[in-house]
């Protein structure tokens, strides 16, 4: 395989299998799944973090509160004192939610049966399945959406706070010729959401898949520290971060 | 040359002008913080938050630079 191929086949989203629903045909893509085992490992840590929550903290318990400390003040910083508590769970839901999918590529753990059969030569591994853990949000109806969730939570928080006529009110502060600049933020904001988590996500992907190419031994682990973990985890704590921003300026 | 070669340059050409950008934008960045920083240390973790936020808004450009070279490589393709 060239080089060519082998990206074009990193950016190429396979369908796992298609549900029919009612003479729909819905494709369930490798990235879902992905994203589905992730999360199942994401529920399944947060339910070991919270159990058992006493007065005296021990040293899980210690981890979660700081941790809850950490998303508190960084909400508080932001969006002031008031409304802080009506956006910093779901704040702190995505911010953990968006860190295990771009890291994901760390918990690729499950060998390659391909591989397997032709180092061993056993006929077992030839009928496995191939299932790959990657970032699923190298694939970009699922950055798109995040987006869109993030940016409806904006507009439910606007309404929910400032009630309905409030809510709508913001639309044409301070003079109602900002009305269809209000109305093009909602566009332009999930856009920008998607695109660059997508871009970052799928360029470190695509580096880490041509090092692995290139160089399989030792370089990988040391490049996997700044592309797989560093750059997930900044990126998960922009979109964040933006989110914020987004919900203080509407919340004000 | 045919177009799918065309189409390849001017791929590699489109994603490199916006990363020049970007990063000369991210230096500069930087290196108003660190002043800011050095000025008013107290004032730290608010200017670190800003700078992390014009940071990731100085890269976008470079990220549509990227889009838009992956698309032109998928027009080659198909």
């Amino acid at each position: 395989m060239t080089i060519g191929e082998e990206i074009q086949h990193i950016l190429e989203p396979e369908n796992f299998f298609v549900l029919k629903v009612a003479g729909l045909q819905i494709a369930i893509r490798d990235s879902v799944i992905s994203m589905w085992i992730l999360t199942i490992v994401l529920i399944i840590v947060v339910r070991i973090m919270v159990k058992e929550l006493v007065i005296i903290p021990g040293k899980k318990q210690s981890i979660t509160e700081a941790f809850v400390e950490m998303i508190n003040n960084l909400v508080k910083n932001n969006a002031g004192e008031h409304h802080y508590l009506e956006i910093a769970p779901f704040i702190g839901t995505i911010i953990l939610f968006i860190s295990f999918l771009n890291i994901g590529a760390v918990f690729n753990v499950i060998p390659n049966p391909e591989e397997l059969y032709r180092l061993t030569g056993w006929g077992v591994f030839e009928k496995l399945p191939v299932v790959r853990i990657f970032p699923p949000t190298k694939d970009i109806n699922i950055t798109l959406g995040l987006a869109v969730v993030s940016i409806s939570m904006v507009l439910y928080k606007t309404l929910k706070v400032k009630k309905l006529k409030g809510g709508l009110h913001t639309f044409i502060e301070p003079v109602p010729m900002m009305l269809p600049f209000k109305i093009l933020d909602f566009v332009v904001r999930p856009l920008s959401l998607t695109l660059r988590m997508f871009g970052n996500v799928m360029a470190a992907y695509i580096m880490m898949e041509l090092v692995y190419l290139a160089f399989p031994l030792i370089i990988p682990g040391v490049l996997s520290l700044y592309f797989d973990l560093f750059d997930g985890i900044l990126q998960a704590f922009i979109f964040t971060f933006l989110t914020t921003l987004y919900m203080a300026e509407a919340l004000e | 040359m045919d177009t799918n070669t065309w189409l390849l340059i001017m791929a590699a050409g489109v994603v490199a002008i916006p990363s020049v950008a970007a990063g000369i934008t991210i230096g500069r960045t930087t290196v108003k913080a660190v002043e800011a920083i050095a000025r008013q240390p107290e004032a730290g973790s608010r200017i670190q938050s800003v700078t992390l936020l014009g940071a990731a808004l100085a890269e976008a450009t470079a990220i549509y630079g990227l889009f838009v070279a992956i698309i032109m490589l998928f027009l080659r393709w198909s």
